[in-house]
């Protein structure tokens, strides 16, 4: 793909330098120890990711419960500094840009979280809900914004009547749609998708799905798609990521990644994952082990207490994400 | 002996400024000791107002049962005092809300919110016994450093965790019925089958009843003896898992199973089910499915269906159920 040249424009062509990139980037939490006055602990909720989004591409990003993928999207929103590292978009710092860019920046980026019961104002109507960044952010004139908002309702499947009506008449899963419409109102150069469909039945699911690939293609969005079900995941994503208690353990093209899976927990992963079989489906525990905690990182590696085929060596040492085919990379001793 | 829970032709209603919103229409099921209903069906079907109104804890403002019965133990909950109702609440009846959050107190730490149906309900005072109990219970559903994490509040765990923690606190009280509304969704697979694997545990233990509400068609397969379809405010299928998954008889669940996504399905769009939801606050006459349903006959648009069975234990709302078990 060609690149035009850069006006004011703040985001990138697909095939540019990249969207948004983590540089080595880590948070740390401070939580409190037992007792009153005990000190407190540090939680490593991301620990040395880097990754980057090129415009108009989906990075899938899967991991266990608790692992920091939302923490991570966090930091992706600049809603929170990293201890230390480097967050960039399109290039540049988001920790030391000016007014105006910090403005452009939250033009640029949207996200739709897990929860959305949290996530909308119950004291408002959808209107607002739906139209707030349009009314913060552009100029467009009343009869636009209604215009813009009917056509964002039909985008994700609801009534035109909804418009009028608050939060809690909707069920969990209506309520993600007008968060999602809310997201893609001012055509975000990137979206961070906190699972956004884990609240959908399959069918609504792959509508949103659907819509959201439609949305890419039509508006050049990249994504940032965090979410528990695989299969969504393959579906939507150019890369993938996959983490385990705050660092990435495998990092690869999508194709690559379910093709020919390296790292055992992204095995595990896949394992755990098939279609719904009734009698044929064990509860056997996919890994055994507790998982380790945050707060206590196993020495070497971070994987190595539940790891079906780890050796002497995964304890003493930390393995690094080294790139063993082109663009797949993992973080593993015993893969070659 | 009665079933543990039989619900009959339960009615809840919203009464909005835009019409009455018949969020649930008329469901009807029941519940053995020992067994696992898995409950499915569309976003807004009314999953989670059947289940709050068998505990009858409706969002505050505009609903309203307002026909039906919930009989738990062969006594009718909707007839006794709210007093009676909070006790069996949390000792005889657990529910887990669908949104975490709703359960869980933002200024208190999580320990000390575990500790409080242990105290309430037990009537357990020593503190090192409660704490053990708490720990327990958080070790159980797989959180890490359980003795540091009960000091923690709610915004200090990932959406998974504070899942996980409502539902060690809903099996703590080991109650007889157990009501989850979607207690899986922000799980990874192998945390969720952990969990799933200690829900069926403490089942055995104590010959538990479960509703599981969920949207994963896999968690149903894995854990539940029945189904029950939902599809605007009604079951519109109902039967044993291997049943339902086998040989589907309502258009609707047939959509449903083919939505499910696989790995490795290569495919430019995913397949749905066309059209919108239905409106509840507008049924149209006939069947409710019938603008969107693949199979649709004239008939359909304006004679509602009445269910129909197949053999003693699998039921569905269609006029063309008998020819859909065929094909
Ligand atoms: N504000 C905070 N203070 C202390 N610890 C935190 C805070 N936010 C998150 N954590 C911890 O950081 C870790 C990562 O949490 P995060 O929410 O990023 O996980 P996640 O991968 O999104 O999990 P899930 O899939 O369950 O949503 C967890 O151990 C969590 O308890
Ligand atoms: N407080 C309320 N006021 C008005 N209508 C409501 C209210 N709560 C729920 N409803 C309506 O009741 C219907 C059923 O909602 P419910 O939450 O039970 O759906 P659900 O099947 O649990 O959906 P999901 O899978 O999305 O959680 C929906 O159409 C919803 O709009
Ligand atoms: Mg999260
Ligand atoms: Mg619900």
């Amino acid at each position: 793909m060609t690149t035009s040249p850069a006006s004011t424009v703040t985001a990138p062509k697909a095939g540019d330098t990249p969207l948004i990139e983590l540089l080595n980037v880590t948070k740390v939490y401070t939580v409190r120890a037992g007792g009153f006055r005990g000190q407190g602990r540090q939680l490593r909720a991301v620990d040395g990711v880097s990754l980057s989004v090129p415009a108009a591409t989906t990075l899938g990003l899967v991991g266990e419960s608790g692992c920091g993928k939302t923490t991570l999207s966090r930091l992706l929103l600049r809603q929170e500094p990293p201890t230390t590292g480097e967050v960039r978009y399109a290039g540049k710092n988001v920790w030391s840009m000016g007014r105006g860019g910090q403005k452009d920046f939250h033009r640029q980026v949207s996200a739709v979280f897990q929860d959305p019961y949290s996530s909308l104002n119950p004291r408002h109507r959808v209107r607002e809900i739906v139209t707030e960044p349009l009314m913060v952010n552009s100029g467009m004139s009343r009869h636009d914004r209604e215009e813009k908002l009917q056509s964002l309702l039909s985008d994700v499947g609801l009534p035109p009547a909804a418009a009028g009506l608050y939060p809690h008449e909707f069920s969990g899963g209506q309520r993600q749609r007008i968060a999602i419409a809310r997201a893609i109102a001012l055509n975000p150069g990137l979206v961070v998708l906190d699972e956004p469909v884990s609240a959908l039945d399959v069918s609504i699911r792959a509508q949103i799905l659907n819509l959201l690939k439609e949305l890419q293609e039509r508006h050049q969005i990249a994504y940032v798609f965090i979410a528990h079900d695989l299969a969504a995941v393959e579906h939507m994503s150019d890369q993938m990521a996959v983490m385990y208690l705050g660092a990435l353990v495998e990092y690869a093209p999508v194709e690559g990644l379910y093709g020919n899976p390296l790292h055992p927990y992204t095995k595990a992963l896949l394992l755990a994952s098939q279609p719904p079989q009734p009698g044929k489906m064990s509860l056997e525990a996919p890994l055994s082990g507790e998982v380790p905690s945050p707060l206590n990182l196993p020495s070497g590696c971070r994987f190595r207490t539940r790891c079906p085929i780890a050796e002497a060596r995964c304890a003493e040492l930390s393995p690094q994400l080294r790139e063993v085919r082109p663009g797949h990379y993992v973080s593993c001793h015993l893969v070659n | 002996m009665p079933p543990l829970l039989e619900v009959k032709n339960l009615q809840t209603h919203f009464i909005t400024r835009s019409g009455v919103a018949r969020a649930v229409d008329g469901v009807t099921f029941s519940l053995e000791r020992g067994q696992t209903l898995g409950l499915v069906g569309e976003s807004g079907s009314g999953k989670s107002v059947t289940c709050s109104s068998i505990v009858r804890l409706l969002p505050k403002g505009s609903g309203r049962i307002v026909g039906g019965e919930v009989l738990f133990e062969g006594r009718n909950l909707l007839d006794i005092s709210e007093n009676e109702m909070r006790r069996i609440r949390g000792s005889q009846i657990s529910f887990v809300t669908q949104d975490p959050m709703t359960s869980l107190n933002p200024v208190y730490s999580i320990g000390n919110q575990m500790e409080e149906p242990l105290r309430y309900h037990q009537g357990m005072r020593n503190h090192g016994q409660l704490h053990a109990k708490v720990v327990e219970a958080l070790t159980q559903v797989g959180i890490p450093s359980p003795e540091r994490r009960v000091k923690d509040y709610p915004h200090q765990l990932s959406g998974g965790q504070r899942q996980r923690v409502v539902t060690a606190m809903a099996i703590e009280c080991q109650p007889s019925l157990l009501i989850a509304d979607e207690p899986t969704t922000a799980l990874d697979v192998t945390v969720q089958i952990q969990i799933l694997r200690l829900l069926k545990d403490v089942q055995k233990e104590l010959n538990l009843g479960m509703i599981l509400v969920t949207h994963d068609l896999s968690v149903i397969a894995r854990t539940c003896d029945k189904v029950a379809v939902m599809y605007a405010g009604r079951i519109v299928e109902e039967g044993p898992i291997d049943e339902i998954f086998a040989r589907p008889r309502h258009p609707y669940t047939r959509s449903l199973m083919r939505a499910i996504p696989q790995i490795g399905r290569k495919e430019d769009r995913l397949y749905s089910i066309p059209g919108q939801p239905p409106d509840v606050r507008r049924l149209p006459q006939g069947c409710p499915f019938a603008p969107r349903c693949p199979d649709v006959i004239d008939r359909c648009t304006h004679e509602a269906p009445t269910e129909q069975f197949f053999g003693s234990n699998h039921r569905a709302r269609c006029l063309r159920a008998e020819e859909m078990g065929a094909s």
